[in-house]
């Protein structure tokens, strides 16, 4: 087998493992996160400010909804 | 055959000790090492985490990546041992993001504690150690399991060790200049040169 089919055939095994992974990681998150509907408040608001669902993090869901904040390690 | 299996466990344990013979998981090993509760939970994650990746990275090298492993797929004399690196770490970060979630949903109060050296044992040496000694010293499925396990125990009894001398250490009247990393330095290295005290075995 010539370099370019072992180079393709890489390329195909590595996106099928990826896949693989990734699926088995949906698979997991579907059964092991709670799914509920929370509200957020920001400072002194007496009206929620956002309502979403629970599961994501909480810098990721402000600067989904255009409010940035600065982090270290992904929001962590 | 048990005997093999469980020198293999000893050795992997005391002989081999990922954090005090190798080095490996550093980062993690001094800064998880505060409390004795934390240490050990984290203890347990790292030895789940290398119980199941070292096993899995086993099979992916067996059936998928060494040469002549794709036979089964009528694709003989294919060496994709190239793709080792990159497919270890996807099965590591995988396992680790499943993990997360299972302490975020059972064991809320360890997973709050880890922070963020949880998701970090993705990129902890040590894991990724594990699977690198696994390939190069071409243990079979069994084996691979019995090493992940012992490797796992091993860090996990480095890190339960440490953090127990830490708590200690609060008590002592330590030099100014040596206390906090300074003495934890000091006190790895004594601790790695007690377990030279088992290089010496042979099982």
């Amino acid at each position: 087998m010539d370099n370019i089919h072992i180079i393709i055939l890489g390329m195909s095994l590595f996106t099928a493992i990826v896949s693989l992974l990734v699926s088995v990681i949906l698979l997991a998150k579907s059964r092991l996160e709670t799914h509920e509907e929370i509200d957020i408040y920001i400072n002194d608001d007496t009206t929620p400010k956002f309502h979403i669902a629970t599961g994501g993090k909480l810098l990721t869901v402000l600067a989904n909804n255009g409010i940035y904040l600065p982090s270290a390690s992904g929001s962590r | 055959m048990l005997e093999h299996y469980l020198s293999l466990f000893i050795k992997s344990v005391f002989v081999e000790n990922m954090a005090l013979s190798f080095f490996l998981g550093m980062c993690t090993f001094l800064a998880i090492s505060k409390r004795l509760s934390t240490a050990l939970g984290l203890g347990f994650a790292v030895i789940a985490v290398q119980t199941i990746t070292v096993p899995l990275n086993n099979l992916l090298y067996q059936y998928v990546l060494k040469q002549n492993a794709l036979a089964w797929a009528g694709l003989p004399n294919i060496d994709m041992t190239f793709l080792g690196l990159l497919t270890y770490i996807g099965v590591i970060a995988t396992t680790v993001q499943i993990l997360e979630m299972m302490l975020d949903k059972y064991v809320p109060w360890l997973y709050h504690a880890l922070g963020i050296f949880l998701p970090l044992i993705t990129v902890n040496c040590a894991i990724l150690g594990g699977s690198l000694f696994m390939v190069e010293r071409n243990y079979t499925f069994a084996e691979s399991v019995v090493f992940g396990f012992g490797s796992g125990t091993g860090w996990a009894l480095a890190i339960v060790g440490m953090a127990g001398i830490r708590q200690r250490l609060k008590y002592s009247d330590v030099p100014e200049g040596l206390s906090g990393l300074g003495i934890t330095f000091i006190t790895a290295g004594l601790m790695a040169m007690a377990f030279m005290i088992f290089s010496g075995i042979e099982l």
